[in-house]
């Protein structure tokens, strides 16, 4: 593997979210290694496997079978191996609540899954740079909030 | 007696032989007294002799001696020299008499010494004289002779004294013993006769008594006999008149115990105390219930009394005795006593009775008096010739005189107006046996009530002897009737009004006596419970029976709360009818003491009407509660769900229009860009869906919201319309009122936005807001009273409407026209109404069709929330 590339892994059991997502990250003109996996259960243990290189970004839907978004991002936040991990919010939902509720848990970044292509495009290249800047910059993580929908 | 007598004897006979033995002896030592003293004379005149010879012859010496002096015969010597012999001669004697009496012996020694140194002067001088011729010397000589001689005298003088002095006591001594000796010895002497002489003559009489106890020994034994014979026949006799007695006849023993009884005590104690009693002491087992009283009286009777004790009931068969404790002696000594126990109880019932008819009698008469003293009716008696013989004291009171100024006078002298009335009459008709009784009837005179009796009083012949007259005022009995009768007609008048009511007001009551337990229920109480009035007995139990079996603990509960703090709960209960319908009953009511019984008042109501129409707001409110909540996941699932797929047509579309224009044929591309289009659509459906949803979710604040800066703000969102299309938009001064922000907001870009979408075609828009304070009370304010409102009226030069509709457009997804011709979802005025009403406002709309609207917005000025 290229140790020059992002990596990137999204969890979100709709397959036409994730292909749009894999469609938007191919057009984006940054070298990425994405990673897609159906759900919360998936991803953890992806994220669990002793000899996984843990990913730069973390974007996560919180609607999801079996395990949602929000318990994942309980998890990793809890998990001394995990818990410094960049996670991005990928959702429908645009209720303050939700919006909230994530931030208070540990989210970095909130999408709103927008309609228009191009508008997702845009999305992930800022929060790519953001994310890029942060590792550079070192920043602090615990300001590191992004809304953005 | 005698054993005494004899006794005292024996003691005289000792003590008298004493007597003689102690007289004896002290006869025999006051003569040997008596000896003994003339002994002593004897020796003081032996003595006294002895110490005369002395001096006389120391004398016969002296005389001697100067004799040969004078002389010198010699013969004058042999005098002289034999006094000295004489003298040696008469001491010797002396020594030997006085030689138990030291003090003579010592004046003896002292003579003796004096005599010997007279005698050797006498002797020293005789010698001087033959020598010497001096006569001073001779002189001096002889006076020293004389001197010592003197002494010698003297010494004499002394002892004879003394010895004169011993004589003189035992002459006293001899004088008294010669004195008592003869008078004790002749006592002694008497004395000894005299009891000698008494034993004689006791011993005579003892002799004597012997012979004579023997002989009536004799006789006394025949006597016995005889009498023995005759009490053994009297004991028979008295025997059978005691067992014959009907009395209780029963002998105790001095310790007051059952010693003997006759067969019908004895049968009388085995019948009720069941065995014999024999032994037993008076106050153990006794008839009368006071026994110590039993004990007391035959102590009294053993202390020689006779005690009489009347009516006395026994405690074992209830009948009433009379005892007699009667003392029983013999000779001179009680040795028990006896009772007699009579059977009175005939005569003391009849006595009991006689007291008890003569009590009735007393009380009769006294009750007879005290009527006719108290009672308000008037009372007279009169004779044949209606002479007035006796009057109460009413009467007396009415005529206004004593009654001894009364008494005698005939009827017409005491009223002379009942002349020739029907009362005349009637105290005639009695003399004839006749009996009167005239029902109340107003008097004529006094104008007053009077109802009266008048009949015949017969003595023990049935002959009529007078008649009584009893009058009766009874006005206030008749007022009071006639009083009594209108408060009963308007009492039921009330009772109908109120049973009415009842029946109307659909409640019933009871009244329940809690002392007596009786209930009692109006008519419709019964009617409530389905029944027909007064269909059954009410009671507690019975009311009980009718409460819903939920609801029976509590207001049991109830119900004993009630009687303790007096205050019935009102809290509502079920009770079941008798056509098994379930009622709700509300009970309200309190204690009111009518004589003295407590009696509970309550008023039941039937609320069942209310309890349903309460019941049925409350599932309405349920409703509306769950209509809200699904309302509240529908939003959800509108901004979520809905949007999901809408967002995948999107964006699909909208990438095959990007990615493969050129592959589509111009019919492709048009149809592509209608989907786009109609997904936009839908999406802001979506959109004010949820916004209009979210308008009474959000719980926001009021605040001070000024209008004016409200308006531009609205304005500057829809600055692009505004200029584009050249809108003119006139607006006077706004207010400024407690509001939410946000929702003024979009009340007025909806408002002007909705005037600018209404548009007449290529007439530019034109939009007037006008501002006026309005009070509640005139014919525009029509929500809260005494509130001040603020009525913004939005007016336009637009399409306008039908007033018809007015309605309408404020409704949700209500058009008034297509979709082609004016773009719009149909919710924004949907949301003004909604945010309006928020507010405690109200929104109106008015048209003229191709004149334009206007819309009428009234807020109040101080909202309270």
């Amino acid at each position: 593997m290229n140790d020059d590339a992002l990596r990137i892994i999204l969890a979100d059991d709709d397959y036409d979210d994730r292909l749009w997502f894999k469609d938007a990250i191919d057009e984006i003109k940054v070298k990425t290694i994405l990673t897609l996996v159906n759900d919360g259960v998936e991803l953890m243990d992806f994220l669990l496997k002793p000899e996984v290189h843990l990913p730069n970004l973390v974007f996560l839907d919180l609607n999801m079978p079996r395990k949602g978004g929000m318990e994942c991002l309980k998890e990793i936040r809890s998990n001394p191996k995990l818990k410094d991990l960049s996670i991005a919010i990928y959702s429908t939902s645009g209720l303050e609540r939700d919006i909230e509720e994530t931030f208070v848990k540990g989210a970095n970044i909130y999408i709103k899954k927008p309609s228009d292509f191009e508008e997702l495009k845009n999305i992930i290249a800022k929060v790519i740079n953001i994310n890029w800047h942060y590792h550079t910059s070192g920043l602090n993580k615990d300001n590191f909030l992004l809304n953005l929908y | 007696m005698k054993g005494l007598s004899r006794n005292i004897s024996t003691l005289l006979f000792i003590s008298l032989t004493g007597i003689l033995i102690v007289v004896s002896f002290i006869s025999f030592n006051t003569i040997k007294k008596n000896y003994s003293s003339v002994d002593w004379m004897m020796k003081s005149n032996m003595i006294k002799s002895n110490v005369n010879d002395v001096l006389s012859s120391l004398k016969d010496a002296e005389i001697g001696q100067r004799g040969y002096f004078y002389t010198k015969d010699s013969v004058f010597l042999q005098t002289f020299n034999g006094a000295e012999k004489r003298i040696n001669i008469s001491f010797a004697t002396l020594d030997s008499l006085l030689k138990d009496d030291s003090a003579q012996l010592e004046n003896l020694n002292r003579f003796k010494k004096l005599v010997d140194e007279k005698y050797f002067i006498l002797v020293t001088n005789l010698k001087l004289f033959n020598v010497s011729q001096l006569d001073s010397i001779k002189d001096k000589a002889l006076l020293k002779g004389k001197n010592k001689m003197d002494e010698v005298r003297k010494q004499f003088v002394l002892m004879l004294q003394i010895e004169d002095n011993k004589i003189a006591q035992h002459i006293l001594v001899k004088d008294q013993t010669a004195t008592v000796t003869p008078i004790s010895l002749l006592i002694l002497s008497l004395f000894s006769i005299l009891i000698i002489s008494l034993f004689f003559i006791r011993l005579q009489k003892e002799t004597q008594m012997r012979i004579h106890s023997e002989e009536s020994e004799k006789l006394l034994d025949e006597k016995v006999n005889n009498r023995t014979i005759q009490l053994s026949e009297r004991n028979s006799f008295i025997e059978t008149l005691i067992d014959s007695s009907i009395d209780l006849i029963i002998v105790f023993d001095k310790k007051l115990c059952y010693l003997s009884m006759n067969k019908i005590a004895n049968q009388y104690f085995e019948e009720y105390f069941g065995r014999s009693v024999i032994g037993k002491r008076i106050d153990e087992v006794n008839l009368q219930a006071d026994q110590s009283k039993a004990y007391d009286n035959a102590l009294s009777a053993l202390g020689g009394k006779i005690v009489f004790q009347k009516n006395i009931k026994s405690t074992f068969d209830q009948r009433y005795y009379d005892i007699d404790y009667i003392p029983l002696r013999n000779e001179n000594e009680i040795y028990g006593v006896m009772t007699i126990v009579r059977d009175v109880t005939e005569r003391f019932t009849a006595a009991q009775k006689l007291k008890e008819v003569n009590a009735q009698l007393e009380e009769r008469n006294n009750f007879v008096e005290t009527i006719l003293e108290t009672s308000k009716e008037y009372i007279a008696v009169y004779t044949k010739d209606f002479t007035l013989i006796e009057l109460n004291k009413a009467t007396e009171e009415l005529m206004g005189k004593k009654r001894k100024d009364l008494i005698g006078l005939k009827l017409l002298e005491i009223a002379p107006l009942v002349k020739g009335t029907k009362s005349e009459k009637d105290l005639q008709s009695a003399f004839d046996g006749i009996s009167i009784h005239n029902e109340p009837f107003q008097s004529l005179t006094t104008g007053r009530y009077i109802e009266n009796y008048i009949m015949p009083l017969k003595d023990r012949n049935g002959n009529i002897y007078a008649a009584l007259a009893m009058a009766n005022d009874v006005t206030n009995i008749i007022l009071k009737q006639k009083e009594v009768e209108e408060a009963n007609n308007l009492l039921q008048l009330q009772n109908q009004t109120f049973e009415i009511a009842e029946s109307i007001a659909k409640f019933g009551s009871y009244r329940w006596n809690i002392k007596s337990g009786t209930m009692e229920y109006s008519d419709n109480l019964f009617r409530l419970l389905d029944f027909e009035p007064q269909e059954f007995i009410p009671s507690y139990e019975k009311s009980l029976s009718f409460i819903h079996p939920e609801d029976l603990t509590q207001v049991i509960n109830n119900g004993e709360k009630t009687l303790q703090t007096g205050l019935v709960s009102e809290t509502p209960y079920r009770v079941i009818s008798k056509t098994g319908e379930i009622k709700y009953f509300r009970s309200s009511g309190k204690f009111s003491s009518e004589s003295g019984n407590n009696i509970l008042i309550v008023a039941v109501q039937d609320i069942t009407s209310d309890v349903e129409a309460s019941n049925e707001l409350q599932n309405k409110n349920n409703e509306l509660e769950n209509a809200n909540a699904e309302l509240a996941s529908f939003s959800y699932v509108a901004s979520h769900d809905l949007q999901e797929p809408l967002r995948k047509i999107q964006g699909f579309s909208k990438r095959i229009i990007e990615k493969d224009e050129e592959n589509l044929s111009d019919v492709g591309k048009e149809y592509f860009s209608r989907i786009i289009a109609a997904a936009n659509r839908m999406e802001k459906l979506i959109k004010s869906l949820l916004s209009f949803s979210s308008t009474n979710l959000s719980e926001v604040d009021f605040l001070e919201t000024n209008l004016n800066q409200t308006l531009s703000e609205a304005l500057n969102v829809l600055n692009e319309k505004i200029t584009n299309l050249g809108v003119v938009i006139e607006s006077e001064t706004l207010p400024t009122l407690k509001a939410v922000p946000l929702q003024m907001h979009q009340l007025f870009s909806n408002l002007i936005g909705n005037s600018i979408k209404y548009s007449k075609p290529g007439v530019p828009t034109q939009i007037k807001i006008s501002v006026e304070k309005i009070y509640s009370n005139e014919n525009e304010g029509p929500i809260n009273k005494d509130n001040t409102y603020w009525k913004i009226a939005f007016s336009d030069n637009g399409i306008g409407f039908e007033q018809e509709f007015e309605n309408k457009i404020f409704e949700i997804f209500q058009r008034l026209h297509s979709k082609s011709e004016y773009e719009g979802t149909g919710i924004g005025l949907a949301i003004c109404k909604k945010i309006v009403v928020a507010h405690n406002g109200t929104i109106s709309a008015s048209g003229v069709p191709n004149v334009g609207s206007t819309f009428t917005v009234l807020l109040p000025d101080h909202h309270i929330s």
